[in-house]
């Protein structure tokens, strides 16, 4: 009995051994949950620096969806740059998410990043907070760079437009570079873009060499009371140090934002009582009206021009109002800034103002009040823009349309040339010259098939006239058609003679036939009649078989012996002589 | 024979009569008197039937007016545009392009000192001045130098004629892109990503604004901007200013 229970003693020992095993290590499984931490790369940051804020949360794979941090004087990037870990360390496996923030604080001081709550998988986590700490910069660095503002002295208005100017102080010797484009901190201006060429010069200040870089920017508040103002710039520098770690020894660059710390403006309220005419116009300004003509008809219109000249908000102004301007019809203004240079708060603001007489009882246009305010002797102006005497004729078209004209509708003749833009031009009386249609006129086959028939003309004259000039100018060519045509018309008459038994015909055709014949494949140009049966033997020589020649031959003395000795015939011979004849002349032009 | 010739005259005579007759009431002149009085969709009425009969100049620049009476900047533009398209010397279309297109907030549509020559003739009139001038130049060039009797004036005229033909081409090369401008008609214009009604909007354009037309794709066209901005709107938002 002993036997069997230590055996299942030893079993029952090996399965409680197995249950501890799974047991204790399931232990580190259950303890991993979920911790979060927060912390900086560098609690400790010198003035200008950039650091970096990192949200750890361990034991999780999921990234939760967190905004930025906020906190009073800092910066943060906008979107966090996250990361995923996995450690093992003693067998125990630890996963980790990071996300991370850059941030950049506005100034020295102690600055808390405070603690939130965040959720995860359905449950809330604390983060805790974060101090960091920005000392001031180091005399030396502050000796290698300043940024400051030149802004003008007083108060300022609202909606006034003044010019400020952001200097950068760079200690000669110092090389440096921008890093980003200088950006002015304060919601309650509204800034000009800096330009991207700004002025630079060499300076002394404090006894110390600098080169001087001025952004000039336009500035307009936009609330009233106290309004900080700020900009920041980011440079690279050289640091004077030497990275020998590598085989080419390169001079170590840092990176360093600079800004120049918070200015209070005070910006006012404009004084109350705002004089008739004023356009929110902020600046010192020197304001004409003028006219383009004095005399007019009734239904045309004249252009009044008000120009505003000088510093102010141009960007802000509106456009002046007409107002007493009855039996007058007053079109919406057409404006225009003149910029003097790339200042946008220095120039010419123009207003085109199309007015129209609509009867003849006027005689003047009225005068216009207007209104600016002048910061520096912070009162209002008025200007007072006299009347201006026209002539109003009646107009040029009869009295039954004389009403529809003047609402602009004016019916004028076809080359009746407006000279302006400004209001819709009236319409044509006539009908004009009739077109056919809009469509190209290549894409209508009359056109092609005008083309073809010119192109086919043209072609078949082109060839017909490069014939006759080659008929012209070949003699050769020319003599041999000509001594063909001969050929084919002695042929011809040979058979005619032959067909009326006209012996004598016959064989005087015949004769010529085969002398012009000889002519033409001996290419010769003598007259054919002087050619002789002995010389028509001597240059077929070799040409001809004998029978040929003999028929040649034959033909010839019939010929001689009608001539000279009347030589009787028979109507078969002439029609064999006859075959004879177009089978050596068919030889002969072969 | 005397009185054939008398015969005729008096037919001919005879004839004018209903002619004139029936000049002041084609539906030109009676959309002008109608434009006149005000009655701006009754005159749109007589131009539109003035249109379906014959086609000019004037006919589509006092089209562009009335629609511009009517509000409808879209119309009002193809049609000044038309008209400038047919006589491209019309003056007043060009500023009343320019007064519509300035009322909408459009920029104006820059153009090149290229594109003002080009405009001292239609485009149909610099087709037929190629085409002559070429076939003026090989009548002129060619042939006496076939018949070889070319003389110091046929080469003159022959230089002239080709010098014709060269400009002539260059200007038709130069107004071929024009060929598919149009403008948009309707205010509620979008140009969308693809051709279909569900299709993300790009932008929302303006009536009389310039778009160019790069092929149909079933009720959409594709259109590109002046800016160099492409995408599609539907065929009843967009008319090319030659058909």
């Amino acid at each position: 009995m002993h036997a069997p229970d230590a055996t299942g003693n030893q079993t029952m020992t090996r399965l409680i051994h197995i249950f501890l095993f799974i047991w204790i290590s399931s232990l580190p499984l259950a303890a991993q949950q979920i911790t979060v931490r927060a912390g900086v790369d560098n609690p400790v940051l010198t003035e200008g620096q950039t650091g970096t804020y990192t949200i750890q949360i361990q034991n999780t794979t999921s990234v939760p969806d967190i905004p930025p941090p906020e906190a009073a004087g800092i910066t943060f990037s906008g979107n966090a740059s996250v990361s995923n870990y996995t450690q093992i360390i003693n067998g125990r496996t630890t996963m980790e998410v990071r996300l991370s923030w850059s941030f950049r604080p506005s100034r020295t001081g102690r600055f808390e990043i405070p603690g939130r709550t965040i959720q995860l998988q359905g449950r809330n986590y604390n983060v805790p907070a974060t101090i960091v700490e920005v000392q001031p910069m180091s005399e030396e660095m502050r000796s290698r760079f300043l940024l400051e503002w030149d802004l003008p002295d007083g108060d300022v208005y609202v909606g006034q437009t003044f010019s400020a100017n952001l200097k950068l102080y760079v200690r000669r010797g110092v090389e440096a570079q921008l890093e980003r484009m200088p950006e002015h901190v304060g919601e309650r201006f509204l800034s000009s873009p800096f330009p991207n060429n700004p002025k630079q010069e060499n300076t002394t200040r404090n006894g110390i060499s600098y080169t001087l870089v001025t952004w000039t920017t336009e500035l307009t508040p936009i609330q009233t009371g106290p309004a900080e103002l700020s900009a920041n710039i980011g440079l690279r520098f050289d640091t004077g140090r030497v990275d020998r770690s590598t085989f080419f020894a390169r001079p170590i660059q840092e990176s360093i934002q600079l800004n120049t710390g918070y200015t209070t403006i005070s910006v006012r309220d404009l004084p109350p009582g705002a004089p008739p005419g004023f356009n929110n116009s902020i600046g010192q300004f020197k304001v004409t009206a003028t006219l383009d003509t004095h005399k007019a008809r009734v239904g045309e219109p004249l252009t009044l021009k008000i120009t505003y000249a000088g510093q102010g908000n141009f960007q802000r102004m509106r456009a002046p109002e007409l107002s007493g301007f009855s039996g007058w019809r007053i079109y919406p203004p057409k404006s225009q800034f003149i910029a003097e240079g790339e200042s946008t708060s220095r120039g010419q603001q123009v207003y085109e103002f199309l007015i129209v007489p609509e009867s003849t009882d006027i005689t003047t246009v009225p005068s216009i009040q207007l209104a600016t305010f002048n910061p520096q002797t912070k009162a209002y102006q008025t200007i007072l823009i006299e009347e201006q005497k026209v002539e109003v004729a009646p107009s040029n078209m009869d009295g039954s349309s004389l009403h529809s004209f003047a609402r602009d509708n004016r019916l004028t003749q076809n080359g009746q040339t407006a000279t302006r833009g400004d209001v819709l031009q009236p319409i044509r009386a006539d009908f004009g010259k009739p077109s056919s249609n809009l469509t190209p006129v290549w894409r209508n086959q009359r056109f092609w098939l005008i083309q073809g028939i010119l192109s086919a003309f043209f072609i078949s004259a082109t060839l017909i006239l490069l014939r006759q000039r080659n008929s012209q100018t070949n003699r050769k060519a020319r003599l041999r058609r000509e001594q063909e045509r001969r050929i084919q018309q002695y042929l011809q008459q040979a058979r005619k003679a032959s067909a009326q038994q006209d012996a004598a015909a016959f064989y005087n055709h015949a004769q010529r036939c085969i002398q012009e014949a000889v002519h033409r494949r001996m290419q010769r140009e003598a007259r054919a009649e002087s050619l002789h049966l002995g010389d028509i033997e001597m240059l077929l020589q070799g040409q001809i078989d004998s029978e040929n020649m003999e028929d040649i031959r034959s033909l010839f003395t019939t010929a001689d012996a009608l001539k000279f000795s009347g030589f009787s015939h028979s109507a078969s011979q002439l029609e064999q002589d006859f075959a004879k004849l177009e089978r050596i002349i068919r030889l002969l032009l072969s | 024979m005397k009185n054939f010739i008398l015969i005729l005259i008096a037919t001919f005579f005879l004839q004018s009569f209903p002619l004139l007759a029936e000049d002041a009431f084609t539906p030109f002149a009676r959309g002008n008197i109608q434009y006149q009085e005000g009655k701006y969709a009754e005159a749109l009425e007589s131009y539109q039937q003035a249109l379906s009969g014959s086609n000019s100049a004037n006919l589509h620049y006092n089209l562009g007016n009335t629609y511009s009476q009517l509000g409808d900047a879209g119309n009002a533009v193809l049609h000044f545009e038309k008209a400038l398209a047919l006589d491209p010397g019309m003056h007043d279309a060009a500023l009343n392009i320019s007064w519509l297109r300035d009322k909408a907030g459009l920029t104006e549509w820059e153009t090149t000192v290229w594109q003002k020559l080009t405009t001292i003739l239609s485009y149909n009139g610099w087709v037929w001045l190629t085409v002559i001038a070429f076939w003026a130049t090989l009548a002129l060039w060619i042939l006496p130098r076939i018949i070889g009797r070319s003389s110091l004036f046929s080469r003159l005229f022959a230089f002239l004629a080709a010098t014709a033909t060269l400009l002539g081409g260059a200007a038709l090369l130069w107004m071929n892109k024009d060929l598919s401008r149009g403008v948009i008609l309707t205010a509620d214009t979008q140009l969308r990503v693809a051709p279909t009604p569900e299709s993300p909007e790009l932008t929302q354009l303006a009536p009389g604004r310039y778009a160019w037309s790069e092929g149909k794709q079933g009720q959409f066209i594709r259109i590109r901007l002046a800016d160099g901005t492409a995408g599609y709107v539907h065929s009843t938002e967009w008319a090319p200013v030659y058909q």
